[in-house]
């Protein structure tokens, strides 16, 4: 073999070292976009994330938390809403509450010390109030020392800390009561809505309410009126001066565990996620108008939905792609007559909900 | 030559500019024509040398193959922190690590934990691609690498080595040897420390690194008894004990997860050989203990008897043949019941040389798994010596060989979602590789390239199964096909006058395609498999003069993507190590000191997804070997 030949081998060689130097192709931060889609992560990883969307420009920005801070938001973001000039959002990958910027992304603080698998949230003016599952007994499976811990937004300070004695799930504000839906565990189910007052961040409970095995996501609709989706398949309607039960709608088509139950800005119609699970994941959107609440066929079908939201224009749907990579998002028109499908958008892991901002 | 010398410092200009910010370094990794090279005619076969071993002494298995090979480890933090092997474009359940020719994976998740295999214990490794790759078992869809032991020597020796290093460094180990004619002793024991208790750059602040001591303490002993001259008894024992706590995402300040692994193997076997058979039986006991946050345990036992035998002509023909039987008994936590499984597997291999220039090979190998229909499995391979010259040779070979890997104990019995009607999958492997050397008085220059298509089917994948009525279970299924391209290409020279120079780059390239669809919506068809990068450099250059030697090293992992749909990703990190080392000799003792420096460029990366990784650290490193205690 002579010079030249070991000449060609090394410059074979070389090329191989350049074709192994590719440039990453960095998302800009548009920061003005109205969609904000919160992809829940993967635990073990702490990759949650969010992605923003623009429905005028069409502008799609992924990972907006990590472009705006250079750190990671975590995982698994179980739930975010805005609140003033704030996104609240609660993770378990570390447990914290993030409290972020709306407008740039940009973390103001969050909260970690004190919280133990923080699930829910909902807020005032002065205070989020999160529910806690507890810590995890990996001997019996569940969640041991549940709570609601309330913080007080100017000073990012826990102000009070409620001990229960049923794992909660979600929360939601509304005529100065707190209502959380006390879903309890795989072994028991809940059937109750506790009521709470509160006081200077101190909650003291007022009442519970009778519902059906399993409540779990709340929304307020137009009337301020309370609806709980429970995850044995039933629909709640609750009137919240009286704090009783006004209708009950059986057979409802569920997720199962982890209802996605919405409502559009108007607060008019409901929408929900049901699925069939594995291995077809065949999942349906149902909806149901508040004014005339009966149980209709699904207004979208597909697979593996996970995440919902509806804007004033749009049905939002998350697509967790059987969890075996990103996911997407599906954007309909026509939220309250016959949907169409007008775009899909990428997501990153297990797309799980929306914001409006 | 002068030439040829300017060829290679250009060659590794070439990287520089590459890396923009990064050199390299080479340790020789010589192909062996050893006696395992029956196995894998027409394949490829990287020895991984003693001198790489020694260099790593204070180190594990992760970090020798990330910075020496083609093979990707996918390291969860710092040193000592979970790592696990990419090995061809595979997942690590494709990778076999193989001790005294025994499957060491943990049978219950069916991959190494390179983190907890030690290099001090071990001389060097074989690294075997493919099908071809071992003779037992199956699971090496990648390939395997066979741990070889430190050979026994007549005579008694001794060292002791010591390292103290940054983030809580210090290692200190000790070896002996005793031999005469007919009983020979090998013992060597060491403790490694390392609390990874370095810089973490978070919220715009930094912390010292939380969780993530790792500690790691062995011995092994090996001691043969020459009966006659045919006649040997051999006993092995290698126990293993590592406690560490579990590296958390960058960011979790409060995480405190706990591992701790216990393994015990032990070897009695008996050889008897002729001028042209080897006959050797062995009994194996080997528990392996786990325990995940000092409550869900896992206990593995398996009682394994093996028998080998072959005959052999030299340079003509090799027939060999064996037969393993494996009991395994399980106690773990995250099991209904205890469980047990059986296996027996056999082979028959065949090696001719019809021609001078020609070597044949061809494999037949068969298991049978309690519960498991297992195929056959067959593999052949061709070597032909195309250009045999004074100084320069060709050689060129194929092989075709299939494989499968059986369901892990977890796929088969975890509860909640194990599944027992899993079918083992299917490797099917191809390869081409061209071998040029050529040999001048003082040095040596090689070129190795293969290129490899390995197709599995019936892979493994979990999935949810969750229903409207019940949690999200997991469940294993026989889902997914892949197909994978691959390339490797090893380029060495050496030269060894009274200045010796040597310098390697091991580059390999493997596109991974998964090419089926899972559920509706499947992203992920036709997409690169999660942390499989598609590039990856390794490359030593060493130069050694009256005692001193300078070793440098740069190795280079593309972008991985940490999801099936390529969309997320961590970025490619390239890393550049330094050895300075003096050593001092006596009639029959050796003084070595060394000082090595990792990440010199302190690089801020990451190699497994938002796990915090070091930046630069310093090892101070001592070592004492007394050759022959007798001749002092």
């Amino acid at each position: 073999m002579n010079l030249k030949r070991i000449q060609f081998f090394l410059f074979l060689f070389a090329l191989n070292l350049f074709i192994g130097c590719s440039d990453s192709d960095e998302p800009s931060l548009a920061p003005v976009a109205s969609v904000v889609i919160i992809n829940e992560g993967n635990f073990s990883a702490a990759n949650g994330s969010f992605d923003l969307y623009n429905k005028t420009s069409a502008e799609y920005s992924s990972n907006a938390f990590q472009s705006a801070n250079d750190f990671p938001v975590g995982s698994t973001i179980q739930n975010a809403i805005i609140s003033g000039d704030f996104i609240l959002a609660t993770t378990n990958a570390v447990d914290k509450l993030e409290i972020i910027n709306k407008e740039t992304f940009e973390s103001i603080t969050s909260v970690t010390t004190g919280l133990h698998t923080p699930f829910g949230v909902a807020a005032n003016n002065e205070y989020a109030f999160l529910t806690n599952w507890g810590t995890f007994n990996s001997e019996t499976f569940l969640y041991d020392n549940p709570e609601i811990i309330t913080i007080n937004l100017a000073t990012f300070q826990i102000s009070s800390t409620l001990a229960l004695n049923i794992q909660p799930q979600h929360v939601v504000y509304v005529k100065d009561r707190l209502y959380v839906s006390d879903i309890g565990n795989y072994l028991s189910a809940g059937t109750t809505v506790s009521v709470y007052q509160i006081n200077e961040g101190t909650l003291q409970p007022e009442s519970t309410i009778d519902v059906q095995p399993g409540p779990d996501k709340m929304v307020i609709d137009a009337n301020d009126n309370l609806w709980v989706l429970c995850s044995s398949g039933a629909l709640v309607h609750i009137d919240t001066d009286k704090n009783e039960v006004v209708n009950t709608i059986q057979s409802v088509p569920v997720l199962g565990f982890n209802e996605k139950l919405t409502i559009d800005p108007a607060g008019t119609y409901l929408f929900w996620i049901a699925s069939s699970g594995y291995p077809d994941y065949n999942s349906a959107i149902y909806r149901l108008e508040i004014a005339n609440p009966s149980l209709s066929e699904p207004i979208i079908e597909g697979t593996n939905f996970h995440g919902l939201g509806v804007d004033e224009d749009n049905i939002f749907v998350g697509d967790h792609a059987a969890y075996q990579s990103s996911g997407k998002v599906l954007r309909f028109s026509d939220y309250d007559s016959a949907p169409k499908l007008i775009e899909t958008l990428p997501s990153g892991l297990a797309p799980n909900g929306f914001i409006f901002r | 030559m002068k030439k040829l010398f300017a060829y290679v410092a250009l060659m590794l200009h070439c990287m520089w500019c590459f890396a923009q910010k990064d050199t390299l370094y080479l340790e020789e990794l010589s192909i062996e024509d050893g006696r395992l090279s029956v196995l894998d005619i027409g394949s490829s076969n990287q020895h991984l040398s003693s001198a790489l071993f020694q260099n790593y002494s204070g180190k594990n298995l992760s970090d020798l193959l990330q910075e020496n090979t083609g093979i990707y480890v996918r390291k969860y933090g710092g040193e000592g922190q979970l790592s696990s092997i990419a090995f061809r474009g595979t997942t690590p359940n494709h990778t076999l690590i193989t001790w005294n020719g025994i499957d060491i994976n943990a049978q219950t998740l069916g991959q190494s934990d390179l983190a907890s295999i030690p290099a001090y214990l071990f001389e060097s490794a074989e690294v075997l691609a493919g099908g071809a790759s071992t003779l037992f078992g199956g699971g090496n869809i990648g390939g395997s690498i066979n741990l070889k032991q430190p050979s026994q020597k007549e005579g008694a020796g001794f060292s002791f080595d010591q390292e103290i290093g940054s983030f809580g460094r210090f290692f200190s180990g000790v070896k002996s040897h005793f031999g005469n004619k007919k009983v020979m002793v090998n013992m060597s024991a060491f403790r490694n420390k390392i609390d990874n208790d370095f810089l973490v750059n978070y919220r715009n602040d930094t912390y010292r690194q939380n969780n993530a001591q790792s500690i790691l303490q062995g011995l092994q002993t090996d001691l043969s008894y020459k009966i006659n001259k045919r006649n040997t008894l051999n006993t092995q024992l290698w126990y293993n004990h590592h406690d560490r706590k579990l590296q958390p995402t960058i960011g979790d300040l409060t995480n405190d997860d706990h591992l701790l692994d216990r393994n015990l193997r032990l070897l009695v076997g008996h050889q008897w050989n002729s001028k042209s058979a080897i006959l050797k039986s062995s009994f194996f006991h080997i528990r392996d203990f786990q325990t995940y946050n000092h409550a869900s345990e896992t206990n593995l036992t398996r009682n394994i008897a093996k028998v080998d035998f072959e005959y052999f002509q030299i340079d003509k023909v090799i027939l060999s043949g064996g037969l393993v039987g494996q009991l395994a008994h399980t106690d773990v936590d995250n099991f209904t019941t205890d469980t047990s499984q059986w296996k027996v597997e056999n082979y028959v291999l065949a090696q001719v040389n019809p021609l001078p220039k020609l070597k044949l090979s061809m494999r037949a190998q068969k298991s049978y798994i309690e519960g498991l229909e297992v195929p056959f499995v067959f593999g052949g391979g061709a070597e032909l010596s195309v250009v045999k010259q004074q100084k320069t040779e060709l050689i060129t070979g194929v092989n075709v060989s299939e494989s499968f890997r059986a369901p892990t104990l977890n796929d088969l019995f975890w509860s909640p979602g194990g599944n027992p009607e899993l079918k083992p999958e299917r490797g099917f492997h191809s390869e081409l590789f061209f071998k040029l050397t050529r040999q001048e008085k003082q040095q040596t220059f090689r070129v190795t390239t293969n290129l490899y298509q390995t197709k599995i089917k019936n892979m493994i994948q979990w999935l949810p199964m969750s229903s409207a009525s019940d949690q999200a279970i997991w469940s294993p299924e026989n889902v997914r096909s892949v197909r994978i391209r691959g390339l490797e290409q090893v380029i060495s020279y050496r030269y060894a006058g009274r200045l010796t120079f040597r310098a390697e780059a091991t580059y390999s390239f493997n596109q991974s395609t998964n090419l089926s669809a899972i559920a509706g919506n499947d992203l992920t068809i036709d997409k690169q498999l999660a942390y499989v990068p598609f590039h990856k450099l390794a490359s030593n250059a060493s130069v050694a003069f009256s005692g001193w030697a300078v070793n440098m090293n740069y190795s280079y992992t593309s972008r991985r993507y940490t999801e099936a749909s390529n969309r997320l990703y961590v970025e490619g990190f390239g890393l550049f190590n330094t050895i300075l080392s003096k050593s001092l000799s006596t009639k029959s003792s050796q003084f070595n000191l060394s000082i090595k420096i990792e990440n010199i460029l302190n690089n801020d990366y990451q190699n497994y997804e938002l796990r915090a990784t070091p930046g630069r650290s310093y090892i101070l490193k001592l070592n004492y070997k007394i050759s022959n205690i007798y001749s002092e």
